[in-house]
């Protein structure tokens, strides 16, 4: 019974020693422990984050980019309308037409073009 | 007490033991149920993903494909036509056309009356094809930019648009028988538009398209639109110009049913312009006649009459049967073959071969063809091309026709001896001529310089190609000797260019009458065909007037043709008048001077 109960005196001493001992070293270990899972999660939170920001962000520039080659076709189709424009302007009938007929104009004669070489 | 506290402290702590192990025990079960349950979720969640990723994976990634990858088909827009300085001749833009789906439609007299007033259509002819009983119906293709905007701002159901190519030629009617046209499905059906439809057309493009669920594009594998190869030409869009307006002149001035020319570098074979009045736009072709449409230059063929006296010359020049200075016999302006009398314009004494060309005598020029016999004279007109296409890479051409000697009768040696009995196209003509013109090879003729992609890389690239040699240097000086005076003083006077040399034939031809079966006298071909400078030539013309009324020579009606073209072409091309001609040209201008003080 003594030993027995000087056993178990000694033990819960001890182990309240061990305790008073230990504590701050644990709750150490706990703060060092959560702000290492803090530090993780936060890692993770961050990867995933920029993961899911990373396909947000090329999705929105394919939007982007397709609607700049909209853009870039119907003004390639507008210049092609434009030259298209341009060159029946310059349609030789026409510009003789006018030369001819609103600014008086006539071909030269024989002798009337001399070629500088 | 002590006993007491003790005794309660022996209680309970052996009630403190068992109460803990029957608690850890609960918590030892606890975990149990708890490791089984997680593992038994985790066992599902991976058979689960076993059957999603591994089982499962072709079929569902065929799904994923489906919903977010499109397969877009492009149309390929066709290639641009230029001529050689890089001017646009043939464009293609896109336009949208208007289609229906007659069962989507929901009011179809309602549709109507919104199409008809949108695409300036005929409201009861909409209304018809609403109501077709086909799934598809074209309402108006090729719209303008505005109607197709005012289209979809309807909103209609069953109404839809679609993008399409349409050809334009802005140049209208200029180099029309050249560039051809194409159908309303955008392929070639005449001319270059024809001949080099694969080309031109391209190939059309399937493209993947990423979309989200909206059917939106995110993605697109390969940005633009497909596009079929560029040509650039051997066509002188000025050159052109000048010999369509010229030719068109010479018709009306004539009153001609018609008319073709051809101008043809002789040295390397390119055609720098190619004419045919009447003509037509190929922006409304369908308006045009067949006749108007015929590219009469290539295709079709008639009597050159005394224009071939120049082959009948080489050849006898070439094998030494004659020589320029040599003298025949007029015999007074006619002579009788196989029964039949060939008689002269007018009436020759005896003249020498170099004048038999100029004066274009019927007589000598028959006497130099017995000289040179069938045979050998069948050897010249075949070597010289005629017969045989010239391989321009232009859509039906005609080889012309010619009969072999075999075939000949007691008269035909005396007809073919002055273009007569044999068939050949204007370009046969100007081949054969420019061959003389060269120093005696036969070069083939072409109209396409150059096949560009459209991103600018070279596709083919066409050079020159020299057939074979048909005369000697020396013959083809002689003759063109020969021919510079039919220029100066024979039958083509009004071909001479001021300060220019220039050689070159006239012909006219009696047409043979369909209903009587003989030479009509009152339906010829009047010809000129020649080059300059001649002894540099840089153009070979060819000028055909068919069935004029008014000036019915070669020499009063394709000459003065001949010699606008030449005029306006060599200034263009920037070629200075030679030597002898810018002497004779300043003695002009000083005696027109001194005329006027």
């Amino acid at each position: 019974m003594v030993r027995g109960q000087g056993a178990t005196a000694v033990t819960t001493i001890g182990r309240h020693r061990a305790s008073a001992f230990l504590k701050p070293r644990v709750d150490q270990i706990r703060r060092f422990d959560l702000l290492h899972s803090i530090l993780l999660g936060s890692l993770v939170l961050v990867g995933v984050l920029f993961y899911v920001w990373q396909h947000i962000q090329v999705v929105r520039l394919g939007y982007q980019i397709e609607q700049l080659q909209g853009e870039r076709t119907a003004l390639t189709r507008q210049q092609k309308e434009l030259r298209f424009k341009v060159a029946r302007l310059k349609s030789l009938r026409r510009v003789e037409e006018i030369a001819r007929r609103q600014l008086g104009l006539t071909s030269p004669g024989p002798g009337q073009v001399i070629l500088v070489e | 007490m002590p006993i007491q506290r003790r005794s309660r402290g022996t209680s309970s702590e052996k009630e403190e033991p068992s109460r803990s192990s029957a608690g850890r025990g609960r918590h030892r079960r606890r975990i149990i149920i708890l490791f089984f349950s997680l593992a038994a979720t985790l066992a599902i969640i991976s058979g689960r993903l076993f059957s999603l990723q591994v089982r499962q994976h072709p079929k569902l990634v065929e799904a994923a494909n489906r919903q977010y990858r499109r397969l877009v088909p492009l149309v390929s827009r066709r290639g641009t036509i230029y001529d050689r300085a890089g001017r646009e001749l043939a464009v293609s833009l896109r336009v949208s056309s208007i289609f229906a789906q007659p069962r989507d439609v929901e009011d179809p007299d309602r549709a109507a009356s919104a199409l008809s007033s949108a695409l300036q259509l005929s409201a009861q002819k909409v209304r018809e094809r609403l109501r077709s009983e086909k799934p598809f119906v074209w309402i108006k293709r090729s719209v303008s930019p505005e109607q197709a905007d005012a289209i979809a701002q309807l909103g209609l159901k069953g109404i839809a648009s679609v993008p399409e190519g349409r050809r334009f030629y802005p140049k209208q009617e200029q180099g029309a028988h050249v560039l051809g046209f194409v159908g309303t499905d955008d392929r070639g059906l005449e001319g270059l538009e024809l001949q080099y439809d694969t080309h031109l057309a391209g190939k059309p493009k399937w493209v993947v398209r990423q979309q989200d669920a909206l059917g939106r594009p995110i993605f697109r594998e390969e940005a633009g639109e497909p596009q079929g190869s560029d040509l650039y030409l051997t066509i002188d869009e000025v050159i052109q110009y000048v010999t369509e307006r010229e030719l068109e002149a010479a018709v009306t001035r004539s009153g001609a049913s018609g008319g073709s020319a051809i101008v043809m570098d002789p040295l390397t074979g390119e055609i720098l312009a190619l004419a045919n009045y009447p003509t037509f736009n190929p922006n409304a072709y369908a308006e045009a006649s067949g006749f108007a449409r015929r590219n009469r230059a290539v295709v079709d063929y008639y009597e050159p009459g005394s224009a071939f006296k120049v082959i009948v010359g080489a050849g006898a020049l070439e094998e030494g049967l004659v020589r320029p200075e040599d003298r025949f016999n007029g015999e007074g302006g006619a002579i009788e073959v196989g029964g039949i009398t060939i008689r002269d314009h007018e009436r020759f004494g005896t003249i020498t071969f170099s004048e038999v060309l100029a004066q274009s005598s019927n007589v000598g020029a028959i006497k130099v063809g017995m000289r040179l016999g069938k045979s050998l004279y069948y050897d010249y007109i075949s070597g010289f091309g005629f017969g045989n296409l010239t391989g321009i890479d232009l859509p039906g051409e005609t080889p012309g026709m010619i009969r072999r000697p075999k075939d000949w009768s007691a008269l035909s040696l005396a007809s073919l001896s002055i273009g007569q009995e044999l068939s050949v196209s204007p370009l046969q003509m100007l081949v054969a001529v420019s061959a003389v013109a060269n120093g005696g090879t036969l070069v083939r003729p072409y109209v396409v310089r150059s096949i560009r992609a459209a991103e600018g890389t070279v596709v083919r690239d066409m050079s020159p190609v020299q057939l074979r040699r048909v005369i000697s240097e020396g013959t083809a000086r002689t003759l063109t000797n020969i021919l510079k005076g039919v220029v100066t003083e024979g039958t083509g006077k009004a071909a001479a260019v001021e300060g220019f040399e220039v050689a070159g034939k006239t012909g006219t031809s009696q047409k043979l009458d369909q209903a009587t079966g003989r030479y009509s006298r009152h339906k010829v071909v009047a010809s000129f065909v020649g080059f300059v400078p001649a002894e540099e030539p840089r153009l070979a013309i060819v000028v055909v007037i068919d069935e004029p009324k008014l000036l019915r020579w070669g020499g009063s009606i394709a000459a003065p043709t001949f010699r606008e073209i030449a005029r306006e072409s060599l200034q263009h091309l920037r070629i200075s008048p030679s030597a002898r001609g810018r002497l004779r040209l300043a003695e002009g201008i000083r005696g027109a001077a001194s005329r006027l003080n």
